[in-house]
C-alpha cells in the first residue's frame, strides 16, 4: 500500500448507527436499512477509525494489542477497512 | 440479522430497544387512541432527555423509538434527534405525519433515522378524518407523505383497522404501495391508559375480522413458538419512558418499574419489581404455555393485563384474533 493512503483517515458515514453490546459491535446503516456484526478484531478497527486514527496508526496499534505480525495486519486490516468502506460503513475523512 | 441480536439482547438483558413517549400532547384527537392527553404535564426537559439517552447508551440501547402523543409538537425535537445522532442510536419516529414540512424532511434526511412510523384510517379524506376528528388531517398527511417520499425517507404506514374502515383494506393497501412506502395494518385497539374501553367500541366484530382477513386475502405463518422462551421483549430486551419519567416493560404494559427523576435508569433496569418478574417467567409460566391457539396468537401481556387485571390471563381481543387465523390455516 502506498504511504500517502496508509496516512489517509475515515469516518464513519452519515446514517450509520451503533453500538457495542457485550463483546461486539452491532451496526445499523439507515440509508438501506442493513445490520451487521463486527467481532473483535473488526470491532476495535471500528472504534480506532472512529478514533480519527489513519491506518497506519490502526496497524500498528492492532499489530501491539492482538501480538500478531506487521504483514498479517497490514493486508487484513486493509482488507477489512475496503470492506467497510464498500458497505458505506465509513467514508474518507476529507 | 436482527432476531440473534435481539436474541442476545433477551439473554443478557440488555434494553436494546427503547420507546420514549416525549409528550401526552396531540394535534389530533383520534377515536381509538390510548393516550390520555389531559395527562400533560411535568414533561421531562431537554437537559433530563440528554441525560436520559447519555444513561440508555451506557446500557447498551441501540434502537430508539420516539413516540407521543405527537412527537412534533415538542419544540426541542430538533435538539433531542441531533443529539440522539451524535450518540449513535438508531431512530424511529412515530408520528401523525401531519406536522411535516418541506425544512423537517431536509432534517430527518441527515440523521440517524432508521424509518417513520406514521398511521393511516381510511381511503378518502371523510373516513380518516372522523377518526381523528381533526378536519384537514387527511390532507395534512398525504403532503406529510410527499415530503417522506422526496426525501426518500423509509416510511411505514400502518392502517388502524375498524369497524368503520375495514371495506377499505384493499384500497388503502394499494395506495399506499403505490407511494412506495411499507403498508402494515393492526386489528388490535386497546382501551385507554386509564382502562377506559371506549377506543374497542370501534373494534371489529367476528364477522368483521373474518371479512377483513378475507378481504386482504390473509396468508397464515402459524410460529413454533418454544415454551422455555420470553413471551416477548418487555421488561426483558425493551422498555417505554413515559413523558414524565415512568419506565414501563412496553407502552401497552403500564406497570411502572419506577421513575428516573427519583433513581437512576439502571437501578430501575436492574432491580425493578416487574422487570424482575419478567425475567423470571417463560411463555409455559403463563396461560399461553398451554393455549391451543398459541402459533396463531401475538399474545400482548399489556393487552392482557388491561383486560383481565392479571398478566396470567387471557386477552379476549387476542383470542378472536388467532382463532379467525386458525380457522383460515385449516
Amino acid at each position: 500500500m502506498e504511504t500517502d493512503i496508509k496516512l489517509k483517515k475515515y469516518k464513519i458515514a452519515k446514517g450509520i448507527s451503533f453500538r457495542k453490546i457485550l463483546d461486539e459491535f452491532v451496526i445499523v446503516n439507515s440509508q438501506g436499512g442493513e445490520i451487521l456484526t463486527l467481532n473483535e478484531s473488526g470491532g476495535r478497527i471500528f472504534e480506532l477509525l472512529q478514533a480519527n486514527k489513519s491506518i497506519e496508526e490502526i496497524i500498528a496499534i492492532i499489530t501491539d494489542e492482538f501480538e500478531t505480525t506487521d504483514e498479517t495486519v497490514n493486508n487484513d486490516t486493509t482488507e477489512y477497512i475496503n470492506s467497510l468502506i464498500e458497505t458505506g460503513i465509513v467514508t474518507e475523512d476529507d | 440479522m436482527i432476531e440473534p441480536i435481539f436474541q442476545k439482547a433477551r439473554d443478557n438483558n440488555i434494553p436494546i430497544a427503547v420507546l420514549i413517549e416525549l409528550t401526552y400532547r396531540c394535534n389530533l384527537d383520534c377515536q381509538h387512541c390510548y393516550v390520555i392527553h389531559d395527562q400533560a404535564q411535568n414533561e421531562l426537559s431537554t437537559k433530563e432527555y440528554y441525560e436520559l439517552f447519555d444513561s440508555l447508551a451506557k446500557l447498551q440501547t441501540l434502537f430508539l423509538t420516539i413516540s407521543g402523543g405527537e412527537p412534533f409538537i415538542r419544540k426541542d425535537l430538533k435538539e433531542l434527534i441531533i443529539y440522539a445522532t451524535k450518540k449513535n442510536f438508531s431512530i424511529r419516529l412515530f408520528t401523525s405525519g401531519t406536522l411535516l414540512n418541506n425544512d423537517w424532511g431536509n432534517f430527518l434526511r441527515e440523521m440517524n433515522i432508521l424509518e417513520i412510523e406514521t398511521s393511516i384510517y381510511g381511503a378518502d379524506p371523510t373516513t380518516h378524518d372522523r377518526m381523528t376528528r381533526i378536519s384537514g388531517s387527511f390532507d395534512n398527511l398525504m403532503k406529510g407523505l410527499e415530503i417522506l417520499s422526496k426525501n426518500k425517507i423509509k416510511t411505514n404506514v400502518k392502517f388502524i383497522v375498524t369497524k368503520n374502515n375495514y371495506t377499505q383494506a384493499k384500497e388503502i393497501k394499494q395506495f399506499v404501495e403505490e407511494l412506495g412506502f411499507n403498508f402494515y395494518y393492526d386489528v388490535i385497539l386497546t382501551p385507554k391508559d386509564n382502562l377506559d374501553t371506549t377506543p374497542q367500541q370501534l373494534s371489529l366484530s367476528e364477522k368483521e375480522m373474518r371479512e377483513f382477513y378475507r378481504l386482504i386475502d390473509y396468508k397464515v405463518n402459524p410460529i413454533d413458538r418454544e415454551k422455555e422462551e420470553y413471551i416477548c421483549n418487555a421488561g426483558v430486551a425493551t422498555m417505554a419512558i413515559s413523558p414524565d419519567g415512568e419506565v414501563y416493560p412496553c407502552v401497552q404494559l403500564r406497570k411502572s418499574a419506577g421513575n428516573i427523576r427519583a433513581e437512576s435508569l439502571k437501578n430501575i433496569w436492574d432491580k425493578g419489581k416487574i422487570f424482575q418478574r419478567l425475567r423470571e417467567s417463560r411463555i409455559k409460566d403463563y396461560k399461553c404455555g398451554s393455549c391451543p391457539l398459541l402459533n396463531y396468537c401475538s399474545p400482548c401481556i399489556g393487552l392482557i393485563d388491561m383486560e383481565t387485571g392479571d398478566i396470567n390471563g387471557c386477552s379476549e381481543t387476542n383470542k378472536l384474533r388467532a382463532t379467525i387465523i386458525k380457522e383460515r390455516y385449516e
